[in-house]
């Protein structure tokens, strides 16, 4: 293969592998979307009753987020819910609707510790996936972060804002694994002459196809060979040049 | 709280060498009351007695009662029943913990310092390879407020949730999760109400000693501050539990 045409063909690799993990981050937001309408539906129905949101009324919720956790549901998702802002529910000031599938496929709701004097207390409202979406009105995409106290997993958060007739309700979103998202990106750039990674805005490496460069580390390297955005997350597929182990 | 050893108690009112330094005499009166070796509520010998006990001047144990007094160890009555008396009462789950600190062996404080020396020298160097800019400002944050903190509930807090954050930005669940179990179970004993293993402004200080060479991306020399700090605290932790247990 001429230099050229091994060129393009990088580069077709790099945009499928980008596109890819655009396609899995699309069809996530969408489940994330899907639970963002029935807590606005239960808004509305309150509001039609003339009286606040409680925690009954986002009690059905469970059966969704359940769903979408169920095999063989694509995207693969670590966890789905809705997070309530601080009394958006009158019966209830904290709590989560967050129900989480770990690694072995156990599906449960998450408890996490909301006593803020415990040296366990999730404070979720310090954090950028709650903050971001309330703060800008529009998606967000955290991660990959240790998520201390709560699912206490290494994962990336996706997050939308909801709110009912001008008041924040909280957030909508759902909890995605790197394992996941290699399985997705990786059958792109397999094979290809020369190490690939994804990367989020802080250059620390999600997907790596290469020994070379660490998941969760951070990607010292000079210029790529190839990069390329995703358009629906703030991360960058890149390829340098060599592979990992060739003399050279 | 199980029944203290005779000789703890005894070994409080023995003669301090190189007497008349009034912070030798707060150290040991302090340490006793914090350990409960002294009783809530229980009345001081008076002063010329427990003057000539100590081996120091009654000013020098006049001048240490008055710090005492000032860190809310002790307080005085006047009257016919006056006299110096511990107070006011602190909590269970205060008595649980110094329980715990007798109770332990030394070989088993020993075997949990290794642990947490292991972890949090390794949580350090690896911060100080991946942590983001976030993380790091985080850090900074996080290493002042043990100094901030007005009681020793909050201070503990500070303390773990410091060392939880250097995990967390070394981007590993397990390193966190195995921080998050140690801070549990010496959290309590360094912060021990009127007994803290350290003060407060030399945990702050090597706190941000250990965020500064995060920051430096030194991640050898984080090792380090990291592995001494804890040293600095269990060395000291055995230092109360020998007390205790009426040695040292």
């Amino acid at each position: 293969m001429s230099g050229t045409a091994a060129d393009a063909a990088l580069d077709v690799a790099v945009q499928e592998a980008a596109g890819s993990v655009d396609g899995w981050v699309a069809a996530a937001f969408a489940v994330v979307e899907g639970v963002r309408e029935q807590v606005l539906e239960a808004a509305a129905l309150a509001a039609v009753k003339g009286r606040p949101l409680r925690v009954s009324d986002v009690a059905g919720l469970d059966k969704l987020l359940r769903s979408h956790l169920a095999e063989p549901h694509r995207p693969r998702l670590a966890g789905v819910g809705f997070i309530p802002a601080v009394g958006a529910l009158s019966d209830r000031p904290r709590g989560l609707e967050w129900a989480r599938r770990a690694p072995d496929g156990t599906v449960t709701r998450l408890e996490p510790d909301l006593d803020p004097d415990s040296l366990g207390y999730y404070d979720f409202t310090a954090t950028d996936w709650f903050r971001r979406p309330l703060a800008t009105g529009t998606r967000s995409v955290v991660g990959p972060y240790v998520d201390v106290s709560g699912t206490d997993e290494y994962v990336v958060t996706l997050t939308v804002p909801v709110a009912h007739s001008g008041r924040a309700l909280g957030v909508c979103g759902a909890d995605l694994r790197l394992g996941d998202l290699s399985d997705v990106m990786m059958p792109a750039v397999r094979g290809l002459d020369g190490d690939a990674a994804l990367v989020n805005a802080d250059d620390r490496v999600m997907v790596s196809s290469s020994p070379r460069w660490l998941v969760g580390s951070l990607l010292h390297e000079g210029d790529p060979l190839l990069t390329r955005r995703c358009r629906l997350a703030p991360w960058r597929v890149v390829v340098h040049e060599g592979r990992y182990g060739d003399p050279g | 709280m199980s029944e203290l050893p005779v000789a703890a108690r005894e070994a409080v009112f023995a003669p301090l060498e190189g007497a008349g330094r009034v912070d030798a005499v707060v150290r040991r009166l302090g340490d006793a009351i914090g350990l409960g070796l002294i009783g809530d509520g229980e009345q001081l010998p008076a002063e010329s007695e427990l003057a000539a006990q100590l081996g120091v001047s009654t000013v020098t144990l006049r001048e240490a009662l008055a710090e005492l007094r000032a860190l809310g160890m002790v307080q005085t009555r006047r009257g016919r029943a006056g006299g110096t008396f511990v107070g006011p009462p602190v909590d269970a789950s205060v008595a649980a913990l110094r329980a715990r600190l007798r109770e332990v062996s030394a070989d088993e404080l020993r075997d949990i310092g290794d642990v947490h020396e292991a972890v949090a020298g390794a949580a350090a160097k690896l911060a100080a390879e991946r942590a983001s800019q976030d993380q790091l400002e985080r850090l900074r944050h996080h290493a002042a407020s043990v100094e901030k903190a007005t009681n020793a509930g909050d201070r503990r807090r500070a303390d773990g949730r410091f060392h939880i954050e250097v995990a967390a930005a070394a981007q590993s669940p397990r390193l966190t999760s195995q921080e998050i179990a140690l801070q549990s179970e010496v959290g309590g004993l360094l912060w021990l109400p009127r007994s803290e293993a350290l003060s407060p402004k030399d945990a702050a200080r090597q706190h941000a000693a250990i965020a500064a060479a995060v920051s430096d991306r030194d991640g050898e020399r984080a090792r380090t501050l990291a592995g001494e700090h804890v040293r600095i605290e269990m060395a000291r932790l055995l230092e109360l539990h020998l007390r205790l247990d009426g040695g040292a």
